[in-house]
C-alpha cells in the first residue's frame, strides 16, 4: 500500500469495484480497500437490464455463460388468486447471478484495469479542515495504515461507512424497515410451471409477506422469505422456523416448487435494511451504492443502482480531479443523480405494496412500456415518466389530505400518509389542527421495542422537517384506549382497523 | 342511467360487500382506499360487479386509484364511461 493515491475506494463489492474499474481505466491511481477475503456469499442475486447494459459494455457477457449466470428473462409477481399475477420481461439482456463469482469477477476486473486492491478494514478518515484528505484502515494482518487520496468513495454497502464516522448525515430509517429478510440457497428446486423458466419470482401474500425464487445456476436457487418483524415473531421468532413458514403459507406454487429441495447453503438474515443517508457528499468525498440508500430488494434495483451510480461518480470525479475548482458543483449534480433515480423506484415499491391491484393494471395498460424501463433501472432520467406521475399522485394526493385545512397541517399529514403506511404495529393515525398545534395520535396494535424504536426515529424526522414547536406526538397501545381523548375534530389520515383479512 | 342512479347502485354493492351493511358512516367522499374498504382483492370483485350492473368494461388505463378512491370518484368515472359508450352507438 502507498502513502497516497488519486482515490481511494471503501468496499469492493459492484459499487466499488465498479467505480474502482472505471477511474482505473481513466489512468488514475485507485486503492480499492476491502474487508472481506473473496470470493464471499452475499445477497442480491438478481440483475436487471441497466445491469446487463453494464456487463455487455465492459465485455463480461461471455463470463456470466462461463459462471453459468442464468440469463434472466423476466420478473413474474404472483398474489393472492390466479388474478394477482403478471410478468414483466426484461428490456435488455441480464442476468441471475452468484454474487461470490460475481463480485469476484468484478473486483479481478478493476485490479486487471490497474486498482490497487488490498484487505484491509477502513476505520476513520483524515482531515483537513472540513475536507476529507484520506482514510485510515486496519489491514488484514493488523497493521495501521495512513492513506492520503484527493478524494475518497464509500462503496461500504449496508455498513454505511461515512454515516457511521459522522461525515455524512445520519442514517434515516426507510418505510420498510420493520421487515426481516432470511434467505438460503436450494439444490432440487421444481422448474417454472409454466414458460418463464429462470425467471425471477416474487410470491407474495399479504402486504409485506412476500419470498423471492431466484435461480443462480443450472442447479442452485436463491430463495428468501421477507415478512414484517412481527409477523416473525408470530412465526417462531427464529430464522428457520419462519423460512418454513413461508415455504408453506406463502404460495401454492412455491410450496410445490420446493417440495422436493434441499437447502444447501446457510441461513443468512438481515433486518434493518432500508434506510437513506443523507447529505452524501461533501468536500473531497462521495458515497456510491447502498452505502447512502438501500430501499428495498423486492424489484431487485439493489445491484443495478450501484453499477449506474458507479458510472456516474466515475465521471463525476474524473471531471472533479480535472478542475478542482467544479467539484463542489460537480458533486451537487451526482447526488441529484443519485436521489432521482432511488426516489423513482421507492416510488414504484411503495406503489405497488400500497395498490398492487392497481399495479398489475399498470404493467397491461398504456403505462406497460414505463413500467418495464423502471423495473429495467431506467429510474435516472431527468423527466419522469408518465407511469412515474401516475404513481407519485397516487400515494401523493389522496382525498384524505384535502379534509386537513392546508397548511403546516397538511403537509405533516401528507408525510404520514405518504410513510405510515408501511409501518407495521400501527393500526390508525389521525391528525388534530388547533390552538395548540398540531397533534398527532398513532393507535397501536402491538407493543414492541421495535416498533417504538421506529416510531421515535420518525418522530425525530417529523420535527427535523417541521419544527419542533407546536407538534405533538401520542401513540396509544390497546389497553391505553379509553385513556384516548375524543377525536372528533381529529382528521383520520389512514385506518387499517376495517381492513378485512390482512396481516396481523 | 341517472348519476343518482349510478351512486345509488354503488353504494348499495359497497355497503353490502364491504361494509356488512353498515352504511351510516359512508359519504360521497369517504376514502375507500385509505379506510380498506376497497382492497386489491375487493377491486376484482368490484370491477367484475360495474360489468354485470353498468355492461361497462373499465379500460385498464382507468384502472387507478384515482378512479377508486371514493364514491364520487367511481360514480364520475361510470358516467363518463357510460357517456363515451353511448356517444360511441355501442
Amino acid at each position: 500500500m502507498r502513502e497516497a493515491y488519486d482515490v481511494v475506494v471503501i468496499g469492493a463489492g459492484p459499487a466499488g469495484a465498479a467505480t474502482s474499474m472505471l477511474l482505473a481505466e481513466r489512468g488514475l491511481s485507485v486503492l480499492t480497500l476491502e474487508r472481506d477475503e473473496f470470493p464471499r456469499y452475499h445477497v442480491g442475486e438478481s440483475l436487471t437490464g441497466t445491469a446487463g447494459d453494464f456487463i455487455k459494455r465492459h465485455g463480461l457477457v461471455e463470463d456470466m455463460a462461463r459462471f453459468d449466470f442464468p440469463p434472466k428473462p423476466g420478473v413474474k409477481v404472483v398474489g393472492r388468486g390466479a388474478k394477482n399475477q403478471f410478468y414483466v420481461p426484461v428490456l435488455r439482456p441480464t442476468w441471475q447471478v452468484r454474487r461470490a463469482e460475481f463480485d469476484t469477477l468484478l473486483l479481478e476486473r478493476a485490479v486487471a484495469a490497474g486498482a490497487e486492491h488490498h484487505r484491509a478494514t477502513a476505520t476513520g478518515v483524515i482531515r483537513a479542515g472540513e475536507r476529507v484528505v484520506g482514510v485510515n484502515s486496519t489491514t488484514a494482518a493488523g497493521e495501521d495504515r495512513e492513506v492520503r487520496a484527493k478524494l475518497v468513495v464509500d462503496a461500504s454497502g449496508q455498513g454505511v461507512f461515512m454515516s457511521k464516522q459522522e461525515v455524512a448525515g445520519p442514517r434515516r430509517v426507510a418505510a420498510f424497515n420493520r421487515q426481516i429478510a432470511l434467505y438460503t440457497q436450494f439444490e432440487g428446486v421444481a422448474p417454472d410451471p409454466g414458460e418463464h423458466l429462470d425467471a425471477t419470482v416474487i410470491f407474495y401474500r399479504d402486504t409485506y409477506h412476500w419470498a423471492w425464487l431466484i435461480p443462480v445456476s443450472s442447479e442452485l436457487v436463491s430463495i428468501g422469505v421477507v415478512l414484517p418483524i412481527s409477523s416473525y415473531k408470530l412465526r417462531g421468532g427464529t430464522a428457520k422456523a419462519a423460512l418454513a413458514w413461508g415455504l408453506e403459507e406463502l404460495n401454492p406454487e412455491l410450496t410445490e416448487r420446493t417440495r422436493g429441495a434441499t437447502q444447501v447453503e446457510g441461513m443468512h438474515v438481515s433486518r434493518n435494511y432500508s434506510y437513506r443517508v443523507d447529505p452524501f457528499v461533501g468536500p473531497g468525498w462521495l458515497c456510491v451504492g447502498d452505502s447512502h440508500c438501500f430501499t428495498d430488494p423486492i424489484f431487485s434495483f439493489g445491484v443495478s443502482f450501484s453499477l449506474t451510480e458507479a458510472q456516474r461518480a466515475a465521471e463525476t470525479i474524473t471531471s472533479a480531479l480535472q478542475t478542482p475548482a467544479d467539484e463542489p458543483a460537480l458533486f451537487e449534480a451526482y447526488a441529484r443523480y443519485c436521489d432521482t433515480g432511488q426516489g423513482r423506484a421507492a416510488e414504484l415499491i411503495r406503489y405497488f405494496w400500497k395498490f398492487p391491484a392497481f399495479f398489475s393494471f399498470m404493467t397491461r395498460g398504456e403505462y406497460g412500456d414505463d413500467i418495464v424501463r423502471l423495473l429495467a433501472g431506467d429510474c435516472f432520467s431527468e423527466e419522469p415518466l408518465p407511469a412515474s406521475i401516475e404513481m407519485k399522485t397516487a400515494l401523493e394526493d389522496s382525498p384524505v389530505l384535502e379534509q386537513v385545512p392546508e397548511g403546516r397541517g397538511r403537509e405533516i399529514a401528507r408525510r404520514i400518509y405518504q410513510r405510515f403506511d408501511f409501518f407495521q404495529g400501527v393500526d390508525a393515525a389521525f391528525l388534530e389542527v388547533g390552538d395548540e398545534g398540531v397533534r398527532i395520535y398513532f393507535i397501536l396494535t402491538e407493543e414492541d421495542i421495535d416498533l417504538y424504536d421506529s416510531l421515535y426515529d420518525f418522530e425525530e424526522q417529523l420535527v427535523e422537517d417541521f419544527g419542533r414547536d407546536e407538534l405533538a406526538v401520542f401513540s396509544f397501545t390497546p389497553d391505553l384506549l379509553d385513556a384516548m381523548p375524543p377525536l372528533d375534530a381529529a382528521h383520520r389520515i389512514f385506518d387499517r382497523r376495517r381492513e378485512r383479512g390482512g396481516a396481523r | 342511467m341517472q348519476a343518482s342512479e349510478v351512486n345509488r347502485k354503488l353504494r348499495l354493492y359497497i355497503t353490502e360487500q364491504f361494509l356488512d351493511g353498515d352504511d351510516s358512516e359512508l359519504e360521497d367522499d369517504s376514502p375507500l382506499l385509505e379506510w380498506g374498504v376497497i382492497d386489491s382483492v375487493g377491486m376484482f370483485a368490484l370491477l367484475d360487479h360495474i360489468k354485470k350492473e353498468f355492461a361497462l368494461e373499465v379500460p385498464d388505463r382507468e384502472v387507478s386509484p384515482r378512479n377508486f378512491h371514493s364514491i364520487a370518484a367511481l360514480q364520475a368515472l361510470i358516467t363518463r364511461l357510460l357517456a363515451e359508450q353511448g356517444a360511441a352507438g355501442a
